[in-house]
């Protein structure tokens, strides 16, 4: 399962903000009461709702406020349903804003501390202290710090899922199947196919059959990002539906017509990257390998032995067997979806522009743990970096390293 | 993966059954003109016309009805056709110079469609044969063929080929008589030394019997030398020293005279006299268009009347510059001369005259020409030589189609009506003659009820046709071009009265006549007819066309002159930022025109922007129309004269929309690319050539190539459709139901509209004295408001696939489709479940869905697309009887795909019958102009010019059923045939009826199979019937009601949130 970065405010804040803004809209004056926490601090002021400001303002306010004018801080507040979300651009603080009812809270934390949980219930969660989510995060969280990194990661719970490596138990091992989440982005699918030959082995010899391959990964697109398809990679399935003797226009519509939820089943081009699997293979498990790809970060790379890769049944996992069960009805998930698009192309901007700091790290190591398979297919470039003879877990975490600095 | 694991269930033996029973699928009959012909042939004992096409099929057309079709097996032109007269046999000439032998050949009796036919006889290939090439010469083209001739006697074939010699087969055997054949050597040494003059005589043109003395033949050489050889003695009788390069040759009926006819243009008469010489000339020569080079005349026919003179026919022999490029055919008697002028060329032509040998004259009836796009029949025997009607092979395509549509059991006062309409038109231009090819006998039951297939054409006009047996005639021509001002009636009109006689005094030289109906020039392609819809009770017709055209026409027996009012509907409402760069409005014309008995306009809406309307629906009974372009629907009361509503669909980023028909953004873009790529490669190229060198010149061309190749490779994107997609305005299909949207307890009126983009906006109308629903409250309530009609949005589905909507239906409680307009209240049909709830099926390219009512929630629906990659374009609700039980019947949804495939759907549950491969799926045109009955037959072009009829029912089919009378040795008198036959197939149905899949003779072998394919996913269960499931539509519902009110809000909280249709998939 691979996640890229965008930031976990999801759906569950857009939809309920409609309703909020409806009731806080009656309810309120057009004053914001703001109530923020650092460490055990307390301060609350008040702001007019029609003229925040910008999000700098806003931190450099806090900073005076509290009065740690030079400390990095990470801010967080909470919504109306109790979820500990961040304030760290634009967007999400407009949105902080126009959720507050008319209470405003807001969590503040140093940056070198441990970083909090912006996730769903993230709040309930930790008072209870218990939880998948708060064992796994704890588990992890001393992992990182022994790592000692000092990096910025965000957690898989901060990010939506966008694909996965499915049934890798039950498929031969020269196959993938990869299943494409199109929804809530407004990445394009982004692959081209295109009609081939391809070389089968038959009880008569090697026949060439003709075969649906994808012919191009456009740049920026969800199937290159994952870092799961590649060019010339011979598509046998769609959703599940065998494409041999159909034709290149009967797959296309196949394709389309599943493209919310599209699994296919690919014989990659590059069956290098099938070494991964074999170990993957090993430990029994096929959630094992979905974890490995998909929490990506130097988190379970640190320890070398392949049981701790199968022990933790981490949250993610759990939620890529529960989108399985669901796939049936692929459809039901998505009216929830259907109202973001816009805004998630507007955030991404201001990522990149206003809040270089924080969140490009993030999307890249994440990136980079999604290429995993093709960064260990060629050790070239750890091995430029001078890190070579490493184990494949090594140069993984060398590569995170290199890419944050 | 387990989603993906259909529980399979064991298939049910007792439904299978029933399937059986139901479902049939067989192309029986092909309608219309066949494409390319290329020969013709007639016998004159069994009166039976035979036509040949490049596409190698071998078609025989007697009387009306009665049709039969064989293919060779190779699809190689027919060049010739030759009757075995009165055997029921003929001869066929391919391009590939093999000689083929066709009979009808009886069959054992069977059982068809529960009834038994005895004597059953197909048409089918019997032999063949093809020339050998003479020892030691490698070339072929000396043994090619160039004429065959059969003698009288059906025991000999002469065959002429390019190399002079002529052969002899055996018939029926097709085996060479290898002592008789007759080599050019032979005729050149008892040539006269000053003609021979070393050169050969040129390939065999013509070999033609002599009428009176049987074993002798005319052989006529491409040089200009003809021969009269007898066959039985092997001598040669006489030589006609003709100097003129020969085209045709044919017989006077004594025996005294023949003509010649040649390359220059001219023809000779040549007298056969019993003495020695040699006839060095012709008795007359004469090149009737002359004096200027003439074109050939490549035949020409001979014919003695009992009351004078010859008639003289020949075609082509025009003046070379001045009408070089005419397609004419001249009849000539005494002074009367007539040059036929046709629109396209012609193939081959006949006379159909007297054959008893007693008889002293030919006394022609009548003339048949077969042209390339219509066969037409001249009287011979009416002065004037008029033209005939045809009753069959009618060319479909005189002006191209443009759509079709089929009315099943029409009533037979329209019936009637529409006859007598028909009458008065032909009144004037056709003679009422007798239709001279009258062979056989159609033996099939007279039709149960009258079908009519109305197709509309690019010139603007609506044909009628009868479609209720074998041969699909012409009822009725309605033309829609006089409702509007046009460029050719501005000059017409003045022009009438002073100038005619003026031209007609004038002696035009020759004299020319237009023969003929096949127009391929459209006066206007905005008059195209785009949608027809006709209510049979009503006797309503609504027509639209190309420039936004709608108009109403009502049917009428009297000739009436009035203006026809316009009314104008902007469907782009208040959008702004749009401008139409497509074609103009027609101008309507203003002043009163007379409009002939039948169906006379009443209304024109004219939609605005002017594109071409996509959609229409009628509702006779609430006196509604609903029409739709690539901008919006709109909706009009035609009684009224008031527009009721208009709505535009445009998505805000639709700009490609605006651009009209001539829209060349897409491919400037594409062209742009293109011309780039090409600069780019010339550079590539010219830089090379500098410093090529002769051995790098293979290895530039194989990177050219390669280079190409890699350009070429045909790449698909893959993306979901967005909601900006172009053209997604565009309103695909519109319906009117009585239903319940509003809520469970009232229904009334309602209007469907679907879109390009997978919109559904359901209306809620009120009409007076219409329905259950508020408008018999309102009504009461206010007055005002009872007078005229009403649309409220009810409701808006966006499809969450949004794939084009293909087709609409409404269920009632019963899951039947409702009754069409006037069948519930004149109790023509069982009144509609109006007491459980409805549904409604709505059909997307991509899935099948349907809807509870008034809801709207999903109930069940069929993946298409995803399960099979395939996508619906043509939908139907059709009702198959069964062949066991009389009176089972069961309602399933026809869907055409893409792949040219029929899958058949149960309705409500969506189940997946059977699947038949039907239209090639390279058959664009075919698939795009598919229509279906109401019984489960259809009808496709195949052609611009035929129409082929096929059946899904195992029950309903119309298939030819005719008898011919056959003088042949191995058979006696009377077999009946029976001949289902398709565009290259033959179906041999009784094996299907039967159950059984048969082996066709392979002459006949058809490449598709006549079992049903039963589709991958036909026997799986698919589970979808959840009711309570979350759908992936976005219903908003613009009525408010109590149980409702908590979704209204949210909806209207998205209305405000977001600008509508903006759900990414």
């Amino acid at each position: 399962m691979i996640f890229v970065g965008v930031p976990q405010f999801l759906f569950q804040t857009e939809t309920t903000m409609s309703r909020q803004q409806q009731t806080s809209f009656k309810a309120s004056d057009s004053v914001v009461e703001v109530k923020s926490k650092f460490d055990a601090e307390y301060r609350r002021f008040a702001f007019k709702r029609n003229c925040p400001g910008g999000f700098q303002e806003f931190y450099s306010l806090l900073q005076t406020i509290h009065r740690i004018p030079e400390v990095d801080m990470l801010l967080g507040y909470a919504d109306d349903h109790g979820d500990l979300l961040p304030i760290n651009n634009e967007d999400n603080f407009h949105k902080a804003v126009s959720s507050a009812n008319p209470l405003l809270r807001i969590i503040i934390t140093k940056k070198e501390d441990e970083p909090a949980i912006f996730a769903t219930n993230s709040l309930q969660r930790r008072k209870k202290g218990l939880g998948l989510t708060g064992l796994r995060t704890a588990g992890s969280l001393s992992a990182h710090s022994k790592s000692k990194m000092g990096l910025m990661i965000g957690r898989p719970q901060n990010f939506r899922q966008i694909s996965s490596i499915i049934d890798v138990d039950i498929l031969p091992e020269t196959h993938r199947r990869v299943r494409l989440h199109k929804h809530g982005t407004h990445k394009p699918l982004g692959f081209y196919i295109r009609d081939g030959a391809s070389m089968r082995v038959t009880p008569y010899g090697v026949e060439k059959v003709p075969g649906v391959f994808i012919s191009r990964l456009v740049r920026g697109g969800l199937a290159e990002s994952t870092g799961l398809l590649g060019v010339n990679d011979e598509i046998l399935e769609v959703n599940g539906i065998d494409v041999t003797g159909k034709s290149l226009d009967q797959v296309t519509d196949m394709m389309v017509a599943n493209s919310h939820n599209l699994i296919v089943t690919v014989k990659p081009a590059n069956q290098r990257n099938n070494v991964m699997h074999r170990g993957s293979k090993t430990t029994g498990n096929s959630g094992s390998f979905v974890s490995n790809g998909s929490t990506g970060s130097a988190l379970s790379h640190d320890s070398t032995s392949p049981a701790t890769h199968s022990t933790p049944i981490t949250a993610s996992n759990s939620i890529v067997e529960g989108d399985s069960d669901e796939e049936e009805d692929d459809d039901g998930d998505l009216i929830l979806e259907s109202d973001c698009p816009t805004f998630y192309q507007s955030h991404n901007i201001t990522n990149l522009t206003s809040e270089r700091l924080h969140s490009s790290p993030v999307v890249r190591t994440l990136q980079q743990s999604v290429s995993m398979p093709e960064y260990m297919g060629s050790n070239l470039r750890s091995g430029q970096n001078g890190h070579s003879g490493h184990s494949i877990q090594r140069s993984m975490r060398e590569g995170g390293n290199i890419i944050t600095m | 993966m387990m989603k993906f694991r259909f529980r399979r269930q064991g298939t049910d033996p007792q439904r299978e059954k029933i399937k059986q029973e139901l479902f049939a699928f067989s192309k029986t009959v092909e309608h219309g003109f066949p494409h390319q012909p290329s020969a013709l042939a007639y016998d004159p004992e069994l009166q039976l016309m035979a036509i040949g096409t490049k596409a190698g099929a071998v078609k025989v057309y007697g009387a009306p009805g009665v049709e039969f079709t064989g293919l060779h097996d190779d699809t190689t032109a027919v060049i010739q056709i030759h009757f075995l007269p009165g055997q029921g046999r003929l001869v066929s000439l391919l391009d590939d110079n093999t000689i083929h032998l066709w009979e009808l050949t009886p069959t054992p009796p069977r059982q068809v469609g529960g009834v038994k036919r005895d004597g059953v006889v197909i048409l089918q290939e019997v032999d063949n044969y093809s020339l050998p090439g003479r020892p030691g010469i490698e070339s072929c083209s000396t043994t090619r063929v160039t004429v065959l001739l059969l003698l009288r006697s059906c025991d000999l074939l002469c065959v002429g080929t390019e190399g002079g010699g002529v052969y002899f087969l055996d018939l029926p055997s097709l085996s060479l008589k290898d002592g008789q054949t007759l080599l050019q050597d032979q005729v050149t040494q008892s040539l006269p030394e000053d003609y021979r003059c070393g050169k050969s005589l040129g390939p065999v043109e013509s070999l033609q019997e002599h009428p009176r003395q049987a074993g002798k033949i005319l052989i006529g050489y491409s040089r200009g030398l003809v021969v009269l050889w007898d066959v039985s003695s092997r001598q040669i009788e006489k030589l006609f020293l003709g100097k003129q390069q020969l085209e045709s040759l044919v017989w006077e009926c004594s025996g005294n005279l023949f003509v010649s006819s040649h390359s220059d243009g001219g023809y000779s008469v040549w007298a056969v006299v019993n003495d020695d010489c040699n006839n060095p000339q012709p008795v007359s020569s004469t090149i009737p268009y002359g004096p200027f080079p003439c074109k050939a005349i490549n035949k020409i026919l001979w014919r003695t009347t009992a009351t004078g003179s010859p008639v003289l026919l020949y075609s082509g022999g025009m003046p070379r510059a001045s009408y070089g490029d005419r397609h004419c055919l001249t009849i000539q008697q005494d002074t009367d001369h007539v040059t036929l002028d046709f629109t396209s060329r012609v193939i081959d032509f006949f006379t159909v005259h007297n054959v008893e040998q007693e008889k002293e004259f030919d006394d022609p009836s009548a003339l048949v020409v077969l042209l390339e796009e219509e066969l037409v029949v001249i009287d011979l025997q009416t002065s004037g030589w008029p033209s005939m009607p045809t009753p069959y092979l009618a060319p479909l395509h005189s002006s191209a189609i443009t759509c079709s549509c089929h009315i099943t059991s029409v009533p037979p006062k329209l019936w009637e009506r529409l006859i007598n309409a028909g009458r008065a038109q032909q009144g004037h231009e056709h003679a009422p003659g007798r239709w001279p090819i009258c062979g056989g006998k159609n033996l099939a039951p007279p039709p149960k009820q009258q079908e009519l297939l109305l197709t509309g054409h690019e010139d603007g006009t609506v044909r009628f046709w009868d479609a209720s047996g074998i041969a699909l005639t012409p009822l009725y021509k309605l033309s829609t071009a006089n409702v509007f001002h046009t460029d050719c009636d501005s000059c017409d009109v003045p022009q009438d009265p002073g100038d005619d006689p003026d031209l007609q005094l004038e002696e035009e030289w020759p004299p020319f006549r237009k023969v003929g109906c096949f127009d391929p020039y459209s006066d206007d392609p905005r008059l195209g007819i785009q949608k027809i819809s006709l209510c049979k009770y009503s006797n309503k017709l609504l027509v639209a066309g190309t420039a936004g055209q709608v108009i109403v026409l009502a049917l009428s027996d009297e000739r009436s002159d009035h203006t026809v009012d316009v009314a104008v509907v902007d469907l782009l409402q208040d959008r702004e930022g749009f401008t139409w760069k497509g074609h103009d409005r027609l101008d309507p014309r203003l002043r009163p025109a007379p409009f002939p008995p039948g169906f006379q306009p009443q209304v024109l809406v004219q939609c605005m922007p002017p594109a071409s309307v996509t959609a229409v629906a009628l509702h006779a009974e609430w006196n509604l129309i609903s029409f739709g372009t690539s901008h919006g629907f709109g909706l009009f009361d035609y009684q009224r004269r008031s527009a009721v509503l208009a709505r535009c669909t445009l998505h805000p980023n639709d700009s490609l929309a605006m651009e009209g028909p001539l829209s060349r953004v897409k491919s400037l873009k594409k062209s742009l690319r293109q011309s780039f790529r090409r600069i780019r490669k010339s550079r590539v190229s010219g830089k090379k050539r500098t410093i090529s060198t002769p051995t790098s010149k293979v290895q530039e061309a194989n990177a050219a190539l390669a280079e190409h190749e890699e350009m070429a490779p045909i790449q698909r994107r893959i993306e979901p459709r967005s909601a900006d997609d172009s053209l997604s305005g565009v309103v695909r299909c519109l319906c009117f139901a009585d239903t319940y949207l509003r809520d469970g307890t009232h229904h009334g009126p309602t209007l469907w509209a679907g879109t390009n983009s997978g919109s559904v906006y359901a209306y809620a109308l009120v009409v007076p004295g219409v329905g259950s629903g508020r408008g018999s409250e309102r009504g009461v309530a206010g007055e005002s408001g009872g007078v005229c009609v009403e649309a409220v949005l009810g409701k808006e589905i966006q499809l969450m696939h949004r794939a084009p909507v293909v087709s609409i239906s409404v269920l009632d409680g019963r899951a039947k489709p409702l009754p069409e307009p006037y069948e519930a209240s004149q109790d023509l049909s069982i009144a509609p479940d109006m007491s459980n709830p409805h549904s409604v099926l709505i059909a997307s390219e991509e899935q099948l869905k349907v809807f509870s009512l008034p809801k709207v929630s999903a109930k069940t629906k069929f993946k298409l697309t995803a399960h099979e990659g395939c996508r619906v374009r043509k939908v139907a609700l059709v009702v198959f009887s069964s062949t066991a039980q009389e009176d089972y019947s069961e309602h399933t949804l026809v869907c055409l795909t893409n792949m040219g495939d029929m899958h058949l759907f149960s309705i409500p549950g969506l189940r997946p019958q059977v699947r038949y491969d039907c239209i090639r799926k390279e058959d664009i045109s075919g698939i795009a102009s598919c229509v279906f009955t109401r019984n489960g037959q259809g009808f496709y072009l195949i052609s611009p010019s035929e129409y082929e009829r096929f059946s899904l029912s195992a029950k309903a089919f119309t298939e030819p059923l005719c008898s011919v009378a056959l003088e042949r040795l191995s058979l006696t008198s009377d077999v009946t045939t029976m001949l289902p036959q398709t565009n290259g197939t033959l179906k041999n149905q009784i094996g299907q009826a039967e159950g059984q899949t048969e082996g066709l003779p392979s002459s006949l072998s058809s490449p598709l199979s006549d079992t049903p394919l039963s589709s991958p996913l036909s026997c799986a269960d698919v589970t979808l019937e959840s009711t309570g499931e979350l759908t992936v539509e976005d219903v908003r519902d613009f009525l408010t009601t109590v149980d409702e009110e908590e979704n209204n809000l949210k909806n209207i909280q998205e209305e405000e949130d977001r600008p509508p249709g903006i759900l990414i998939n």
